[in-house]
């Protein structure tokens, strides 16, 4: 257990290494000029601009120094927001964009596998029935109409909550409840498929014909074997979610990290973007060797060879 | 084993799910609409040279009142690497300013007065006692270090050449170029308290009223390139400080009892700048009173917020620029016949466009921007002077027969045989909608089939741009505060005309170059806007760019707010109230 680990670990820093070397590269090759994203300058003043950032030296002599800083934690600063290192950037967005992230994920994960759980068991029932054309509407109407939707209902006309910022616990409530919609949709759907796919295995014929009370096989045997097909996805879905939405934290002015994704990379904002990139693939890479352990943990099926 | 398993399963989905988000309630401080962060004033007494803090006549404003808005966060609060007006509106807030602007008019603030001498070159100006929140007195030579930062070639310098162009001070072209040290520009700190600056030769349109803003070395080495990036690495000598800066959320001011005029503007004593990119969340937060103010509406809420709403017509001009230095000779030939750039602006129905893409805009058929001065000061360029230009719902007759002319010098017996042109712009949706609109409407009105659209992410576009590899430009530039501003952007080698200093020209004409370098040193003002409009007329009929609209603005003002002021430049709050 202890080499796999340590196996597994060493590949994942070979991996975010080969991240950011492969992104800062290819960053360059896009055509355009960071300093040519805001405001239009004559061809010396962006010289001078490249000259002061360091962007006029060989890229080999950039990389040297950038892998150096990276070793140290620093990510540098913006080029598009000047004095704005991409740290503060990460430590003063990531907090708030990760909080709305695992609401949403204690709040959508459960929620949907106990639905996925209940439709299973009353399969063809109109229970059933309104869980599935529930999840058909959580999967295919987009984020923004149910964001917008909440807003007018439970914000507006309701009062119950406010409509945006980010404040206090109540003001997280409306954007949880739109980004765990997707996710509540998407886990009922899958945990019901696999409820019944298990559901036609031998060993539950044999738990059953050997007398087991009903809630003994779905506790003890159903929803375990079910389970595990699900945690694969966990450290992706998770990653992606703690890294902020760009459409939800947009819709109710969240100061999170989502928009600095797509920004970034529309301004060409080289220290920016692979700031962000090697920090969400660090946590992708390690977020995947945890549920790699997780797994070998839960399934006693997978041993390590 | 089962147990411990068990054990570890749990602890492992505890540490993935709690693990990495330590600290992440940050926010949950409950910090309300109204900070309660009293303003006390610091100990070390404000040193007004008349007035009495508090006893004097006026009403000391002692109550707490928060104005609480939606506006744009800045890019950065470096002023030296700051290029956007963004960023000025905050600076406007933060700093002291030599002179102030508002409502259109500059006024003195640390200038006490100015004189300037015969030749109109030297401008000095004596500055009174002012000091930054932590009681350092300013001095001339943080006003005059501001300047010079900003000319540095070693600092980025991103906006020397539009320094260099309006003010034209003494060397400082030479400076940016590395050729002269910095002693040798003519801004200069004589003493504490005297300013002097000096001009290459006197320029018409320099009133001596820089509003400008003083920097301190000290502060600016310090900081390093973390300059400007968190409220702490910010200097505060204006009305306000900049107590916390919650990155894409909020903005809090809470004003500064050391700025010079604490007693006399400013009266409301915290405000909250509100982050929030999306419309319909702004206009909601709006109706719901957790704004006073929106600072941009969305076109699509105008019904919805239509007591409120104000419109600013003022802003950027938009116009489709004709690359006739083409790489492709054919196309080179087309784009650079004058009568087939006529044809195309004729064709176009300005009014249909703004209707059908945006309705805060309006059609622009001149260059010069209809909130410009004219002859008198109190009168409109636009006003005085009517050139001979396209209507602004178009003239199909004309156009077309523009076009037959154009198809005959160029040898070509239908437009069918044309290559197929470009219209490069930005891949933002408004800007492909006024695309789509502008092509459809030479489509049905022409029949020029041969024209697509090219969408560029911004970069990309202003890089094909700059590098003469396109065909059609939708470009946009801002109007400026005098007409000479926009007009001398197109004499040879001028700010947009050779966009990259390499001496290549979309438009020359010695004539169009004489008027504006005669207007620029013509102090008679009657003189000098008629030597502007007859070179507005040239450009107009030679055509290398064609007007097409004018941006504008909504915004929404809550009715209990007195005294606010819209201002595309600065956040002017000097004597808002809000009455809630």
């Amino acid at each position: 257990m202890r080499r796999y680990i340590v196996r597994r670990f060493f590949i994942s820093v070979v991996t975010v290494w080969t991240i950011a070397t492969v992104c800062f590269f290819l960053l360059r090759l896009l055509p355009g000029n960071p300093f040519l994203s805001t405001t239009i300058m004559k061809q010396d003043m962006v010289d001078k601009m490249m000259r002061y950032y360091g962007l006029d030296k060989p890229l080999w002599q950039q990389y040297i120094t950038y892998m150096g800083n990276l070793l140290r934690g620093d990510f540098g600063y913006s080029l598009k927001y000047a004095g704005r290192s991409v740290n503060y950037v990460i430590k003063s967005t990531f907090p708030t964009s990760a909080q709305l992230g695992m609401q949403a994920l204690f709040f959508g994960i459960p929620t949907g596998t106990l639905l996925g759980i209940i439709s299973a068991k009353r399969r063809g029932k109109e229970l059933d029935y309104a869980f599935n054309a529930l999840s058909v509407i959580g999967i295919s109407v987009p984020s923004f109409i149910i964001a917008a939707l909440l807003q007018y209902i439970l914000g507006l006309k309701l009062g119950w909550f406010p409509v945006a910022q980010w404040k206090s616990f109540s003001h997280t409530i409306l954007p949880t409840l739109t980004l765990s919609f997707g996710i509540i949709a998407s886990h009922c759907r899958s945990m019901r498929t696999l409820m019944l796919e298990v559901d036609q295995q031998d060993y539950l014929k044999t738990a059953r014909a050997k007398g087991l009370g009903e809630t003994r096989i779905v506790f003890f045997h159903q929803i375990r074997n079910a389970i595990i097909p699900m945690i694969t996805g966990l450290g992706t879905e998770i990653a992606g979610l703690l890294m902020g939405s760009y459409v939800v934290e947009k819709i109710f002015s969240i100061p999170g990290m989502g928009s600095y994704f797509v920004t970034s990379i529309q301004g060409l904002d080289y220290t920016m973007v692979l700031g962000l990139v090697v920090f969400q693939g660090t946590f992708v890479v390690f977020a995947n060797f945890l549920v790699d352990i997780l797994y070998v943990i839960v399934d006693p099926r997978i041993r390590i060879s | 084993m089962k147990k411990l398993r068990n054990l570890l399963l749990v602890l492992l989905v505890a540490t993935l799910l709690f693990g990495t988000i330590s600290g992440c309630n940050t926010y949950s401080g409950g910090s309300t609409s109204t900070p309660d962060q009293s303003t006390e004033p610091t100990s070390s007494g404000t040193d007004n040279e008349n007035d009495d803090n508090g006893s004097g006549t006026e009403q000391p404003t002692v109550k707490e009142t928060t104005f609480t808005f939606v506006g744009d966060q800045p890019n950065t609060l470096n002023m030296i690497l700051s290029v956007s007006n963004i960023d000025s509106h905050i600076f406007y807030l933060t700093s002291a300013m030599l002179f102030r602007p508002y409502d259109g008019v500059s006024y003195p603030e640390v200038c006490e007065d100015f004189t300037v001498s015969e030749d109109k070159t030297v401008y000095t100006y004596k500055l009174r006692d002012a000091q930054y929140s932590d009681g350092t007195p300013i001095t001339a030579e943080h006003f005059a270090y501001y300047l010079l930062a900003r000319l540095d070639p070693e600092m980025g310098s991103p906006m020397a050449a539009d320094l260099i162009n309006t003010y034209g001070f003494l060397n400082a072209a030479a400076y940016n170029a590395g050729e002269c040290s910095r002693e040798d520009v003519g801004i200069k700190a004589l003493d504490e308290k005297t300013l002097e600056i000096t001009l290459e030769r006197p320029i018409a349109t320099f009133d001596g009223k820089l509003d400008i803003y003083p920097l301190r070395e000290e502060f600016v080495k310090e900081k390093g390139e973390a300059l400007g990036g968190t409220p702490d690495d910010l200097e505060y000598s204006g009305p306000y400080i900049l107590k916390e800066w919650v990155l894409d959320g909020y903005m809090d001011f809470v004003k500064n009892p050391t700025y010079i005029d604490a007693d006399k503007s400013f009266p409301t004593t915290n405000i909250r700048m509100v982050i929030s990119s999306d419309h319909n969340t702004r206009v909601t937060m709006f109706e719901n009173g957790e704004v006073d103010c929106l600072m941009n509406v969305g076109n699509d809420y105008l019904d919805i917020l239509k007591d409120y709403i104000e419109h600013n017509p003022g802003g950027g001009h938009q116009a489709i620029q004709f690359n006739r230095l083409n790489q492709d000779p054919a196309k080179a030939a087309i784009l650079g016949n004058k009568n087939f750039r006529k044809a195309l602006s004729y064709a176009l129905n300005r009014e249909a466009i703004v209707a059908a893409t945006n309705p805060s805009s309006a059609p622009l058929t001149r260059l010069v921007s209809s909130n410009h001065a004219g002859i008198r000061e109190d009168s409109l360029f636009t006003e005085d002077f009517t050139p001979n230009t396209v209507p602004a719902a178009g003239d199909v007759n004309k156009a077309k027969e523009y076009l037959d002319a154009a198809l005959q010098e160029l040898g070509y017996s239908s437009v069918s045989e044309l290559p197929t042109l470009e219209y490069l712009t930005f891949e933002v949706p408004t800007y492909r909608l006024i695309a789509e609109t502008v092509i459809d409407q030479w489509k049905q009105l022409l029949g020029l089939e041969n024209i697509s659209i090219l969408l560029l992410p911004v970069p990309q576009a202003i890089q094909a741009m700059m590098t003469y590899d396109y065909d059609i430009y939708y470009t946009s530039l801002s109007s400026g505060d005098d007409p000479i501003e926009i007009l001398s952007m197109w004499v040879t080698g001028g700010t947009v005309n050779d966009i990259t200093g390499s001496g290549r020209n979309l438009f020359e004409n010695e004539k169009y170059d004489e008027l504006v370098a005669e207007a620029i040193v013509t102090f008679d003002r009657q003189k000098r806007m008629e030597l502007l409009a007859e070179a507005e007329q040239i450009i107009l009929e030679e055509g290398p760019i064609e007007p097409l609209i004018v941006d504008g603005i909504y915004y929404a003002v809550a009715p209990y707010v007195e005294g606010f002021v819209y201002s595309s430049d600065y956040y002017q709050f000097n004597y808002l109230v809000v009455n809630k």
